[in-house]
């Protein structure tokens, strides 16, 4: 199969645009060409298979890697330009995220974990706990609040994640395999949760994933194969 | 055909009109597909002649909608007998997906295409039904739980077979054949 | 403000880090506290000093001027002493009348034969070792105490003895009041050196240990860390954080540092050393230093966490280690310990103790630079050694793969280790050099004298013959006196412009300071010293001279004498004490002279003592002072006294290096857990694949035994490197120590070793199978 890898129109709606990313590790061609585009509240699942490229292409999207070509627009920003305190600063403040486990800091409380994002924000501590102890609440873990991560079960922690992601209400949440380390029922219950309240603050989610049943929250689906996005409307056209 | 079960189970909540039936039927186990009455009065007919249910009472006025069934004792022990028996596990090995693979491949087309396609029109459905999911009450998450259950399964074999093409290809075409469609990376 | 909340966070972490993160805080304020315990006392020094210098000028007496009414004055005559290797600091007083000052700490004088002693003397008096001192003092009675600002320190030995045989005609002062400037006492240049390197030895370790407390649970810090990164703290705020997290391990570092500090200046009155004992008031750390001190812990504290975050590139998806590299190059590992040398080679033969100190500043960084040196050399000598040795079994064949994979953490663990015992090899070898140069003067020869007695008698006192004081010399138990002879003084002329000492003796007495030939009584000979040029040669056989006895008014006399014309030169036996540095001296028999006509002349004994029996110089310090106290005097050439007291030091020294190696002990054995724990699942799938549980908890013992190993070798040539530069500085011979090397390894060995057993009961539990569970 030949056929060129499928530009994203661009569009004024969308609120974050990445074309002709390329990335390698070393040897490993991760990204070749690969493309996609986020509209406002949308969400978008990213499928393919194990290794295929769907971490990186989020990493890239989320600034958290620095793509070898292409570009990535948020809000008419190229994130590949900015400097890292700059790219520091969107995560804080734009972004959101949620991976499959880890990304709770085990020192901290569940409640500062959370709050954590809005302290790094300088929001006055008891605003913070506040606003805190509310996502705690939408996501029916304030009863944990008090207790570390590693004193809880991977359900709790991964709300609590949820719920720390949301707090700051980004702009874009990136969720890689955020189920992955849950049972069926636990992981639905977080998807859920997670897809409503993007939904009620106009967030977009990308939501990387191999599991069709997560892939069914979203908006419509991406496919990753080999580093190159394959949107499987116009593939499927042009096939 | 399970459906005469269905209703012997139903009716031993109570007795129930054969209109009322069909509505617990469909809400329950058919929402996608409602059974046609037809089929519903056939089944009561013949659950009547084998005297699993029994006319509880006729009201006034002729049409099948007057008559209310009950389940009879036998009708209950017919319950039982086939919720005890397990079901044969279907091999799904007639597959029309699985002989559009092959198909695809041995005509040289693209089986991958055909298997992103596809797997758009699965996940359509699958957003359906988790639609459905969100909105619905418990038996609703029983359904749709099934089928997301059972289409996930089908997309898992998609991507399974995806990331077999390689080796279905060689088995299915001459060495030297056709390639597969795979990008192989450089 | 941001960087303050930054540093709040990160301080919060510190706290809320679980147990292993309380235990590295614990470790970190542990670790700063000592250092800053020790740098507190160091910065205490010049104000010790400073405030002894003001309690010896309060005591000095001053001198009568015209404005002096003499009539209130004290007539004060030096009393000094010496007991058991102990200086004691007295005076015989006695008022002029009833305006007399009182000399500072005393209350009120004592009366004719009382006596006020300072604590310490009291003690000693009262005590059955005080029994001869109490007869040389004539047996006095305590009236009173010297209070504490009479005293250079509270073990000070002192007394104000009063005695109204003293007039103001012969007394030394008359003394209007107390209290005057006197020049500041010059420290010896080598115990500067001592303190100098002391301090760096023991600091260095600790300051490493330090350093690698701030790494324990790094790859928990970095996760955590990263993990702060995916929410969007920047490169800036992680450093901010790190900082912050090492803060609060520096800042209670330093509390328990005064703590410290403040506790054990509680104690410093126990002690002296060399006669200086310390009060605790006097140890204050002066105030700029004390500063300097408290932010040179926080900065260090600062420096270690961001050097640990150095090798690392924590970005949001984690963490990566940024890889050693590969090859290790020898060149530049090699440029440290040149650079210590080159710092130290200038100061050779640069330090003689009149030209005042050595400079510290390159002292210290020539002993920092050839100390790090070793530790530079150290993961090249692995490196080589893993790959050059044969392979062997299994465990050895895992040890010397993991070691090559990772020699930097494997090493960084026994860094401290090695320059704790190359310093304190160092400091040991240099030690026992001092020691021995200050115990015994090797031109000496021990069997021609260990001690010498200058004895003055007073004119026209009966008891003070010659042949009298010699047979009572001769009688005190364990003394041999090996030559005794009488000095007198001749010049050319009135004009004082030189004098040659004559001694009088008999042929076997003259025999132990000149190389004589034959000898018979009435025979003369001029004695030079061989080994110099300049030569008096005023004298010489047929000079006229003119001979006195140097005993001032009352009991001057002189005569004229000629060298008789027979008079041979003879060469100065060079093992001889000549009380005289001149290169010329006369030696003559008493038949060559009327001796008698010069009256009482000073006596010089030369004598051997028992080096068991201390009380035998004490003997003979009584019989001595007996005949005059204040002008005669006991040299001793060889101190046992002393000798125990530097014995003292050393055991002190190898404590301290116990303390220290137990410290760094303790990090190493939580460095050890750590990387087992971190290697927990490799090791628990070898053992699920079914390797022998032996088998890897050897590798795991080889893996810290061959850097060790490397490192103690590394350690024991350095340090003898480092005592050779040091002894060269202060000029003494270099012997090697081999006992003080020894024990240093010895401990050293003895601290791996405990380490190791005590981690090997947690290596078998993690070795279990169902530990991989875990995870
Ligand atoms: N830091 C890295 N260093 C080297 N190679 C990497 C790195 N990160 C990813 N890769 C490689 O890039 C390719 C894509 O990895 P990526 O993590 O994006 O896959 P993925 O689609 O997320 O897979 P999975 O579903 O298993 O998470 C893989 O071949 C992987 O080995
Ligand atoms: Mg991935």
């Amino acid at each position: 199969m030949t056929a060129p890898a499928p530009v994203p129109v661009p569009s004024a709606r969308a609120i974050l645009t990445a074309t002709g990313l390329r990335k390698t590790f070393g040897q490993t061609l991760a990204l070749d060409h690969a493309s996609i585009s986020l509209a406002p509240g949308e969400i978008v699942a990213v499928m393919g298979p194990s290794g295929s490229g769907k971490s990186t292409l989020l990493h890239c999207l989320a600034g958290i890697l620095r793509p070898d070509q292409g570009s990535v627009i948020y809000q008419g920003q190229d994130l590949t330009t900015l400097r890292d305190a700059a790219r520091s600063t969107l995560r804080r403040t734009q972004f959101g995220f949620i991976f499959q486990f880890g990304q709770l800091v085990p020192e901290l409380t569940c409640l500062e974990n959370v709050a954590l994002p809005l302290r790094m924000e300088r929001v006055p501590r008891a605003e913070a706990n506040r606003r805190a102890t509310e996502e705690l609440q939408r996501l029916a873990v304030e009863d944990v609040a008090g207790q570390r991560p590693g004193e809880i079960s991977g359900g709790q922690g991964q709300r609590v994640a949820v719920a720390r992601a949301l707090v700051t209400r980004p702009r874009v949440i990136f969720a890689d395999e955020p189920t992955g380390a849950l049972d069926s029922l636990n992981g639905e219950l977080v998807l859920r949760q997670l897809t409503a309240t993007a939904r009620e603050t106009r967030a977009s989610i990308l939501l990387v994933t191999h599991e069709a049943r997560v892939a069914a929250y979203s908006d419509r689906e991406i496919v990753v194969r080999d580093g190159r996005t394959r949107d499987p409307l116009t593939a499927g056209a042009a096939a | 055909m399970s459906m005469g079960q269905t209703f012997l189970g139903l009716l031993e909540a109570g007795p129930r009109h054969g209109y009322d039936l069909k509505r617990a039927y469909d809400e329950r186990f058919s929402h996608i597909r409602p059974v046609h009455f037809g089929q519903v009065y056939a089944t009561l007919a013949r659950l009547l002649k084998h005297g699993l249910v029994e006319l509880d009472a006729v009201e006034a006025g002729e049409g099948p909608e007057r008559k209310r069934y009950a389940v009879t004792e036998a009708g209950v022990a017919d319950v039982d007998h086939w919720l005890a028996r397990p079901e044969a596990p279907d091999p799904y090995l007639q597959n029309t997906l699985y002989t559009k693979v092959v198909l695809a491949l041995l005509t040289g087309r693209s089986a991958t295409d055909l298997l992103d396609l596809q797997r758009t029109e699965h996940l359509r459905l699958m957003r359906e039904l988790t639609q459905r999911k969100a909105n619905g009450d418990l038996i609703d998450h029983l359904i749709c739980d099934h089928g997301l259950f059972h289409l996930e399964a089908d997309l898992r074999w998609l991507e399974l077979t995806a990331a077999r093409l390689d080796d279905l290809a060689a088995t299915l075409t001459p060495a030297g054949g056709t390639t597969t469609g795979r990008t192989i990376r450089a | 403000m941001k960087l303050l909340s930054d540093l709040r966070l990160g301080a919060r972490m510190a706290f809320s880090a679980g147990k292993d993160g309380h235990l590295r805080t614990a470790l970190i304020a542990l670790g700063t506290g000592l250092g800053v315990a020790l740098l507190l006392l160091v910065a205490s020094i010049p104000t010790a000093l400073q405030s002894r210098s003001t309690r010896t000028d309060a005591r000095q007496a001053q001198w009568a001027d015209q404005g002096t009414r003499l009539g209130e004055t004290l007539l004060v005559d030096g009393f000094g002493t010496t007991y058991h290797g102990t200086s004691v600091a007295g005076w015989a007083i006695w008022p002029e009348g009833p305006a007399a000052p009182l000399p500072p700490g005393v209350e009120a004088l004592p009366g004719n034969g009382e006596i006020v002693v300072s604590p310490a003397l009291r003690d000693l008096l009262r005590s059955s070792d005080g029994r001869l001192l109490v007869q040389r003092l004539g047996q006095p009675a305590i009236v009173g105490t010297i209070g504490d600002q009479g005293l250079l320190g509270p073990r000070e030995l002192a007394f104000y003895l009063g005695d109204n045989s003293i007039t103001s005609e012969t007394a030394d002062q008359r003394v209007p009041a107390f209290g005057q400037e006197s020049p500041a006492e010059v420290y010896n240049a080598t115990l500067q050196l001592l303190i100098i390197v002391i301090t760096v030895v023991l600091l260095l370790p600790i300051l490493i240990c330090q350093a690698m407390a701030t790494r324990f649970g790094g790859e928990a810090r970095d996760r955590r860390m990263a993990a702060l990164r995916l929410i969007g703290a920047d490169r800036r705020m992680i450093r901010i954080m790190a900082v912050g997290e090492a803060l609060v391990g520096a800042i209670l570092g330093i509390a328990l540092g005064w703590l410290i500090f403040l506790g054990g200046r509680q104690i410093v009155p126990l002690f002296s050393l060399s006669d200086i004992s310390l009060y605790p008031s006097d140890l204050i750390p002066r105030t700029d230093l004390a500063l300097l001190v408290m932010v040179l812990a926080v900065v260090l504290a600062a420096a270690a966490a961001l050097t640990a975050l150095r090798g690392v590139i924590i970005e949001p998806l984690g963490v990566t280690r940024i890889a050693s590299q590969p090859r290790r190059r020898l060149w530049w590992r090699l440029i440290i310990p040149a650079a210590g040398l080159a710092a130290l080679y200038p100061l050779f033969e640069g330090a003689d103790p009149e030209s005042g100190p050595p400079p510290a500043y390159q002292i210290v960084a020539g002993v920092i630079l050839l100390l790090a040196g070793s530790v530079a050399l150290l993961p090249w000598l692995v490196d080589r050694l893993v790959q050059a040795l044969p392979t062997g079994p299994v465990a050895w064949h895992l040890a010397a793969r993991q070691l090559r994979r990772n020699t930097a953490t494997a090493v960084r663990f026994v860094n401290a280790v090695v320059i704790a015992v190359a310093g304190a090899i160092g400091l040991q070898l240099l030690f026992v050099a001092v020691q021995e140069s200050n115990s015994a003067d090797t031109s000496y020869d021990p069997n021609w004298a260990t001690a010498m007695a200058h004895i003055v008698p007073v004119p026209g006192q009966p008891g003070n013959d010659f042949q009298q004081i010699v047979a009572q010399v001769q009688d005190i138990p364990g003394i041999t006196v090996t030559s005794g002879v009488r000095r007198a003084w001749s010049t050319g002329d009135d004009s004082g412009d030189w004098n040659v000492p004559l001694l009088v003796g008999e042929c076997a007495d003259l025999a132990q300071y000149a190389k004589l030939g034959s000898c018979a009584s009435g025979e003369v000979f001029l004695s030079r010293n061989p080994s110099t040029a300049s030569i008096n040669d005023q004298v010489g056989p047929g000079s006229v001279l003119h001979l006195f006895n140097g005993m001032g008014p009352e009991g001057e006399a002189s005569i004229d004498w000629t060298v008789p014309r027979t008079a041979r030169t003879v060469p100065q036996r060079e093992d001889a004490v000549t009380t005289d540095g001149g290169n010329l001296s006369i030696l003559a028999t008493p038949a060559a002279l009327d001796v008698a006509a010069l009256r009482t002349l000073p006596i010089d004994l030369a004598v051997i003592h028992d080096p068991n029996d201390e009380d035998s110089l004490e003997h003979l310090r009584n019989v001595v002072v007996a005949t005059n106290w204040y002008h005669s005097d006991v040299g001793v050439f060889k101190d046992r006294v002393e000798q125990d007291q530097f014995a003292k030091i050393r055991v002190g020294l190898y404590l301290g290096s116990v303390l220290t190696l137990l410290l760094l002990a303790s990090s190493l054995l939580i460095g050890m857990l750590e990387q087992l724990r971190e290697r927990r699942r490799l090791l628990s799938a070898l053992v699920a694949a079914g390797a022998r549980r032996s088998t890897l908890a050897w590798s795991v013992i080889w893996q810290s035994l061959i850097p060790i190993t490397v490192g103690l070798a590394l350690a024991v040539v350095f340090g003898i490197v480092l005592g050779a530069m040091l002894l060269r500085i202060v000029d003494l011979p270099l012997s090697v120590g081999w006992s003080a090397i020894a024990w240093s390894t010895l401990i050293a060995v003895g601290t791996i070793l405990l380490v190791n057993t005590i981690s090997i009961p947690p290596l078998l539990r993690l070795l279990r199978t169902d530990s991989l569970r875990v995870e």
